[in-house]
C-alpha cells in the first residue's frame, strides 16, 4: 500500500479561509510579539522623524 | 506612541473594528481622522508644538492653495523655499547658526515628522503644479498629512496614491488571507524593532561604553569592529520593523502603502544601495532634485550631461545626507553617500566605454565579481553610517584604530 494524500479536510482552510502554513506562522509571529513587547524597553523609531 | 507596545497594537486594533463597523465613506473618514489625531496627539509634547504642528499642516495647505489659483507662473519659486525654510528651522539645522542669531534657533519646538510633510508637500506643490494631480481639498491633504500609516517615519506615500484610498474608503476588507498576512506583517515589524534590533543597539553601546573607557586606539579589534557593524544593524532593523507595522497596517484598512526596502545589504554599489534602501526617499530624490535639475544642465550644457549628471547625482545624496539629520556630521554621512553614488555611476560608464555593452553585461553577470562588489558595498555603507551619530571626532578616531590594527 502507498503513502498517499489523504482527503481530510482541512479546518484552517476551511473555516478561516487561509492557507494552514500562514495561519501557524502568525500564531507563531503573535507569541513572539507578545514576548518582544512584554520583555523590550522603549523603542522608538529613529530613522530622520522628527 | 513606542510601536513596540500593547498600548500601539490596542489603538490599532481598535481603529480596525470601528473603522470596519461603519460603512458609509463619511463615517469611515472621521474614524480614520479621529485615529489619525489620537495618534499624532501622543507625540505632542506641549501646546507651542500643537500650535506649531497645526501652523504647518494649515501652512503647507496654503501653498498648495496658493499654487492651485494659478494665478504667479513662478509660485514655485516662492511656496518650495518657504516649505524647506520652515522645515530647516524647525529641525535647527546646525548650519543655521552660521547665519542666524541663536535666539532664533533656540525654540524648543518638536514637530513629529516634519521632514516627511514637507517631502509630501513639495511633491503635492510641484505635481499639482504640472497638473498631475487632481484639485486638492483641505480634509484629504491633512489625513495624508498627518495619517498614521506614515507620519512617524515614512514611508513618502505619493498623494494621488492616498486620494486611490481615501475615495474609495468604503470598500469592504480584503480577503482573509490578505488580512492575516497584514497582520503577521504588523507583528513581524514589532519583533524586528524588538529584538534583533533592540540587541544590536544593545551591543553597539557596549562596544562604545568600552571603547570610550579604554580609549580608541587601546581598544581590541574585535570591539571595534562590534561598533562598525552593528549600528547599521540596528537601523536596517528597527527602521524596516517600523516600515513593516505601518505598511501592514494601512493593509489592513485597505490602503496600499508604498514599500521603502529590497534587501539593501545585497547591493553591488551605492546607486543599487538607494535602490534598495529607503526607496520612497530614493524615488523623490530622484524626481523633485535629480531629474529636475539634470534636465535643466541637459538643455543648458548638452556638451556636459554626463559630467553634470555625476555632479547632480553627487548633489543629490549631499543633499539626502544633510536631510537625515540637522548637525555636521550628517554632512559628511551625505558627503560619503554623494561620492559612493557617483564613483559608481563614473565606475559603470567607464566600464561601459572600455568592454562594451556586451562585456557589462557579462561583467555584470559574474558571479565572484558580484560577491566582491556586495562585501564591498556593504562595507562602504557600514562606514558612512558611522556618522550616522553625532560625535565625528570619535567616529574618525574609532576608524583610525580599525585600520591600525588591520595594518599592523
Amino acid at each position: 500500500m502507498t503513502d498517499r494524500p489523504t482527503d481530510r479536510p482541512d479546518w484552517i482552510r476551511d473555516r478561516l479561509g487561509i492557507p494552514p502554513r500562514l495561519f501557524w506562522w502568525v500564531v507563531l509571529e503573535t507569541i513572539a510579539a507578545v514576548a518582544t513587547i512584554l520583555v523590550s524597553v522603549d523603542q522608538m523609531v529613529v530613522y530622520g522623524g522628527f | 506612541m513606542s510601536f513596540v507596545s500593547f498600548g500601539f497594537l490596542g489603538f490599532l486594533l481598535l481603529s480596525l473594528a470601528f473603522f470596519h463597523l461603519v460603512r458609509t465613506p463619511r463615517a469611515r473618514r472621521r474614524v480614520l481622522g479621529a485615529a489619525n489625531f489620537a495618534f499624532l496627539g501622543t507625540f505632542i509634547p506641549d501646546p507651542a508644538s500643537a500650535l506649531a504642528m497645526l501652523g504647518f499642516v494649515v501652512g503647507s495647505f496654503a501653498l498648495v492653495a496658493a499654487v492651485q489659483t494659478r494665478r504667479w507662473p513662478r509660485v514655485l519659486w516662492v511656496t518650495i523655499p518657504i516649505a524647506i525654510a520652515f522645515l530647516a528651522w524647525v529641525k535647527r539645522y546646525a548650519f543655521l547658526g552660521l547665519v542666524l542669531p541663536d535666539a532664533w534657533l533656540g525654540h524648543g519646538l518638536t514637530i513629529v515628522g516634519v521632514s516627511y510633510m514637507t517631502f509630501k508637500t513639495i511633491h503635492v506643490l510641484v505635481d499639482r503644479h504640472e497638473e498631475q494631480l487632481p484639485p486638492v481639498h483641505f480634509w484629504p491633504f491633512v489625513h495624508y498629512q498627518i495619517g498614521f500609516f506614515s507620519l512617524v517615519s515614512g514611508p513618502i506615500q505619493r498623494y494621488g496614491d492616498y486620494l486611490a484610498f481615501w475615495d474609495r474608503i468604503d470598500r469592504g476588507p480584503g480577503s482573509a488571507e490578505e488580512t492575516v498576512r497584514n497582520w503577521g506583517r504588523v507583528l513581524g515589524g514589532i519583533v524586528k524593532i524588538g529584538v534583533p534590533g533592540a540587541l544590536a543597539l544593545a551591543v553597539w553601546e557596549a562596544a562604545m561604553q568600552g571603547t570610550a573607557a579604554l580609549g580608541s586606539f587601546d581598544a581590541p579589534l574585535w570591539r571595534l569592529c562590534l561598533i562598525f557593524y552593528a549600528y547599521p544593524v540596528y537601523i536596517y532593523f528597527n527602521f524596516s520593523g517600523y516600515c513593516d507595522v505601518v505598511i501592514g497596517a494601512a493593509g489592513m484598512f485597505g490602503m496600499r502603502q508604498v514599500e521603502n526596502f529590497d534587501r539593501p545589504w545585497l547591493a553591488r554599489n551605492m546607486i543599487d544601495f538607494w535602490d534598495r534602501w529607503h526607496m520612497s526617499l530614493t524615488a523623490w530624490i530622484r524626481d523633485y532634485v535629480f531629474l529636475t535639475s539634470y534636465k535643466a544642465v541637459v538643455q543648458r550644457w548638452p556638451a556636459h550631461a554626463r559630467s553634470g549628471g555625476v555632479a547632480l547625482l553627487f548633489g543629490a545624496l549631499l543633499l539626502a545626507g544633510i536631510w537625515h539629520g540637522s548637525s555636521w556630521n550628517f554632512v559628511v554621512f551625505g558627503l560619503v553617500h554623494g561620492l559612493g553614488v557617483a564613483a559608481a555611476r563614473v565606475w559603470t560608464d567607464t566600464l561601459k566605454q572600455r568592454l562594451g555593452r556586451r562585456g557589462l553585461q557579462r561583467y555584470d553577470a559574474n558571479p565572484w565579481i558580484r560577491r566582491v562588489a556586495v562585501v564591498a558595498t556593504f562595507h562602504y555603507a557600514c562606514f558612512s553610517f558611522l556618522f550616522f551619530i553625532p560625535g565625528l571626532g570619535r567616529h574618525l578616531s574609532h576608524l583610525a584604530s580599525i585600520w591600525g590594527e588591520v595594518l599592523s
